[in-house]
């Protein structure tokens, strides 16, 4: 009960954040832009000869490459000062002096960008589905398998970036999460590199570091399941080497891997000293 | 009975070998249930870090602590402990029953009894009138009494008061010295850190110094102002012999201008020190004995143990 009125509370100061409003106005910018795109061609200028049903799953697959992308940044924006600005502010002292256990913070802060975050996702999922079915005439049910996944991308960049909250600065904490981003997104080039110069070494290596940040080979997935493939049935890039195929164990990893952030998050903050007088 | 507050050997060290400073060296200190203990010191004396250790946020680096009987950290202690930081920052964006509402859920209450509860306090710290506006809106006034509320919410049986009355008008003063008297009636532990001596004066059963993380003087505040005696005094053409027989006398002797204030041991001396300054002859113009107040006791300790 304390966790959730913690939980309760940080949704109620997020959703009033600079940060969150601005996000939602472009969010509602992106949403105006997606319908227009997919009624643009009144399902023939742009897709040719193929068929209703495959135009409306591209553009479905166009709106939630860009959810995912913005769902992303606006958990990492609104998640970057969830403890550390709290410390630097001093009103972290009037909850940590309460009957509460420290991981309940954590816990409570976590689960509060969480349901904000996903709640977003769910939203935005459901209005984007509703005005390509609408624009398109094709209603793709495969796009909520899709839009979950997507939602597992948001809450893994909220428990990084919560991680990195406990110990960093905002600005830190931004460039920090930013480079593992961009650096995970990019291990293709790595492994190119690695193919080029015929280092299989390198081509393991840069498969291996997807471990780090796994929101890439998951958002991989997502498409996957918007297509109704299955992992390694083809793949979603032509160029792509089989090192890179996502794995359909992926999301599971995801999984462990947002438990194992919320608990480094625990740990930092069990023992911290939380006075900046000294 | 256990103590309110067990505390032996606390220490907190910043800084590493050279940079090492010790902010709080080796307190040792035990205040039982029901007792107002008024923690005294200079800035920088380590007051604030002793009550951030004691409320966990920050961590000793040796020693040990017990409040209510159970070890520093319990959270079911912490259920009877309130707390009231310095210079306490707010969620702006909260309104004052929200506020305390956010706060009483961290206790645990219900809903009907958090609507109460709230109400209850608002008024007692006086901001009924205002349960509907902002913090963020609020004066430094207004801040402070929100934050004596959120302390309270969970009728403590011990509460710590750090610098409670630091941006607070005359008024708003007295009120908190009547909020604290009222919960040391109702049986209410209170570690109240000030630099409001004669509001120490006033509420304290007892006292602590102290300075440099060291405490150097702990006693009950009726011992510890009653027993000395102070006479200022104002006199024409005092000898040399006279003012060395003063000083003999004295135990603690300031002139300023052409001012003397002589503390004195023991009430009787009073006389004895008139008769003196009568008998050499001294036209005496002003003799006004008084008792010391605390802020001489507090500098004279302070000055002794630089």
């Amino acid at each position: 009960m304390k966790t959730w009125a913690v939980a309760r509370f940080t949704l109620k100061e997020t959703i009033r954040t600079k940060t969150m409003i601005f996000g939602l106005i472009f969010s509602l910018l992106y949403l105006a832009v997606v319908p227009m795109l997919s009624t643009s061609g009144g399902g023939t200028a742009v897709v040719g000869d193929i068929d209703q049903t495959a135009a409306g799953r591209d553009f479905l697959g166009f709106a939630l490459g860009g959810l995912n992308f913005i769902g992303m940044a606006m958990a990492i924006f609104t998640t970057l000062g969830a403890i550390y600005t709290e410390i630097e502010r001093g009103t972290i002292l009037s909850l940590v002096t309460k009957p509460l256990h420290r991981w309940q913070i954590i816990v409570g802060k976590w689960m509060g960008h969480v349901l904000l975050m996903s709640g977003y996702v769910l939203i935005m999922g459901l209005a984007l589905w509703l005005s390509v079915g609408v624009g398109s005439g094709v209603f793709i049910w495969r796009f909520f398998p899709a839009i979950a996944l997507v939602c597992l991308n948001i809450i893994t960049m909220v428990s990084l970036t919560l991680v990195f909250s406990t110990f960093l600065p905002v600005i830190a904490n931004a460039i920090f999460v930013f480079i593992m981003f961009i650096f995970t997104s990019n291990l293709r080039i790595i492994s190119a590199i690695g193919e080029t110069s015929d280092n299989i070494i390198l081509v393991i290596f840069s498969s291996a570091l997807r471990l780090i940040l796994p929101v890439s080979e998951v958002s991989e997935l997502a498409s996957l399941a918007l297509a109704g493939k299955t992992p390694g049935s083809q793949s979603i890039v032509a160029s792509e080497t089989s090192v890179f195929a996502p794995r359909s164990w992926s999301f599971i990893y995801e999984i462990t891997y947002i438990a194992i952030m919320v608990f480094l998050a625990t740990l930092v903050f069990r023992k911290k000293d939380l006075s900046q007088s000294a | 009975m256990p103590a309110a507050i067990d505390i032996q050997g606390l220490t907190k060290v910043y800084g590493f070998a050279k940079d090492e400073v010790k902010a709080v060296d080796s307190l040792e200190l035990k205040i039982d249930k029901g007792e107002v203990f008024g923690f005294l010191g200079p800035n920088g004396a380590g007051k604030t870090t002793t009550v951030q250790m004691l409320m966990q946020i920050i961590f000793p680096s040796s020693g040990t602590a017990s409040l209510l009987g159970k070890p520093l950290g319990d959270v079911q202690a912490r259920d009877k402990i309130g707390y009231l930081p310095e210079l306490f920052q707010f969620h702006n964006f909260l309104k004052a029953d929200e506020f305390l509402q956010f706060h009483a859920s961290l206790y645990g209450m219900r809903a009907s009894e958090r609507r109460v509860k709230v109400d209850e306090v608002l008024e007692l710290v006086g901001l009924s009138e205002n349960s509907k506006s902002r913090i963020g809106t609020f004066s430094k006034g207004m801040l402070q009494r929100i934050g004596i509320g959120q302390a309270i919410i969970n009728d403590p049986d011990l509460l710590f008061l750090d610098e409670p009355t630091s941006a607070l008008d005359p008024i708003g003063r007295r009120d908190v010295r009547d909020l604290i008297l009222r919960l040391r009636d109702q049986g209410t532990t209170i570690f109240l850190n000030s630099h409001m001596l004669s509001e120490v004066e006033m509420t304290c059963g007892r006292i602590g110094i102290l300075n440099k993380g060291r405490l150097i003087r702990i006693s009950d505040l009726d011992s510890l102002v009653k027993p000395a005696h102070c006479v200022d005094v104002v006199a024409d053409e005092l000898t040399g012999e006279t003012m060395e027989k003063i000083r003999t006398l004295a135990t603690r002797l300031e002139e300023s201008s052409g001012r003397l204030t002589v503390t004195l041991e023991r009430e009787e001396q009073i006389r004895e020190l008139a008769r003196m300054i009568m008998d050499s002859g001294a036209n005496l113009l002003e003799f006004t004995p008084r008792q010391v107040p605390l802020e001489d006791i507090f500098m004279q300790t302070i000055e002794e143990n630089a």
